[in-house]
């Protein structure tokens, strides 16, 4: 408290240590996945761990149902993202098209992941 | 004297009930401003407000017990399991940061403890979701739900800070 003024002080000098360590940790797990990550490859879908790759090449679409939810993907110009979903959430909608290594859409509901993986991971026959 | 003791212990079993029952009431008011739809598991974190004024006005092992009580009885009420495991996930961490950020005493203000809290339960919800869906891409939405925690971190905070001004002069 401050005498001075009979009110809390808002802030002290460690809490805004403790946001730069929140930042410099999100900052970090931001760079992190595309340190060493190559070349995208091809767009990996999973449902419920199961894992299919799809071709960055062309354009086309493609659904994915799990859970009892449809997903619509879109890939084009070596992204892919999801068009039209009937998840209630639309969190998978609301994602930007990922293109990059390492980078994801997820569908919490239907348990759908679309990830773009990159140089080394071994997939050898894509679908699309 | 015993009636002295046991009026404190009174005291402290309301004040534990009034956080538990004021927790509950924030968890339904959170679900009515869904920020899902932004990332998965995004919310306000008001429930943590009275986690944390239990734990420093009434004691650490009740902020435990209120804060695992809030948890269980959500999953129950408005929950599953999954979301009852991602929960605690979420308040394991959080409590965990709570304790340690409380040994810097009065070097850290509420602020920074409900900031370091809320980035902890973040963490911890993304990592049990990792856990027990087997998907480790979950962890590309943790940067993006570490930097949410900073404005609604902080917000809990200063909402702590007022909570604490008004409500322990009435306490004594």
């Amino acid at each position: 408290m401050n005498p001075a003024t009979n009110r809390a002080r808002l802030f002290r000098p460690l809490d805004f240590l403790v946001m730069a360590l929140v930042v410099a940790l999100a900052l970090l797990l931001f760079l992190l996945p595309h340190i060493g990550a190559g070349e995208p490859t091809c767009l990996v879908v999973s449902v419920d761990g199961v894992e299919t790759p799809y071709s960055l090449a062309g354009e086309y679409s493609f659904t994915v149902t799990s859970r009892g939810y449809t997903l619509t993907v879109r890939v084009a110009d070596g992204s892919a993202a999801v068009i039209a979903s009937d998840c209630e959430e639309e969190v998978c909608l609301h994602t930007p098209a990922i293109s990059r290594t390492g980078e994801v859409i997820l569908c919490t509901k239907s348990r759908v992941m679309l990830r773009i993986a990159g140089g080394g991971e071994g997939y050898d026959a894509v679908t699309g | 004297m015993p009636l002295q003791a046991d009026r404190v212990r009174a005291r402290r079993l309301a004040t534990d009930a009034l956080a538990l029952s004021l927790a509950l009431v924030l968890s339904y008011l959170e679900s009515l401003v869904p920020l899902s739809f932004i990332l998965p598991g995004l919310k306000l974190g008001l429930a943590n407000v009275a986690v944390m004024f239990v734990f420093y006005q009434v004691g650490r092992v009740d902020a435990a017990a209120v804060s695992l009580l809030r948890v269980t009885v959500v999953a129950l009420l408005f929950g599953s399991a999954s979301s009852f495991l991602f929960a605690l996930g979420g308040a394991v961490l959080s409590y965990l940061a709570l304790l340690a950020l409380s040994l810097l005493g009065r070097r850290i203000g509420r602020v920074g403890l409900s900031v370091g809290a809320a980035a902890a339960h973040v963490t911890g919800q993304i990592l049990a979701a990792i856990l027990l869906w087997g998907t480790p891409g979950l962890l590309g939405y943790l940067p993006w739900l570490l930097l949410g925690s900073l404005p609604l971190g902080t917000l809990c905070g200063i909402l702590l800070i007022f909570c604490e001004a008004r409500l322990t002069p009435w306490r004594k």
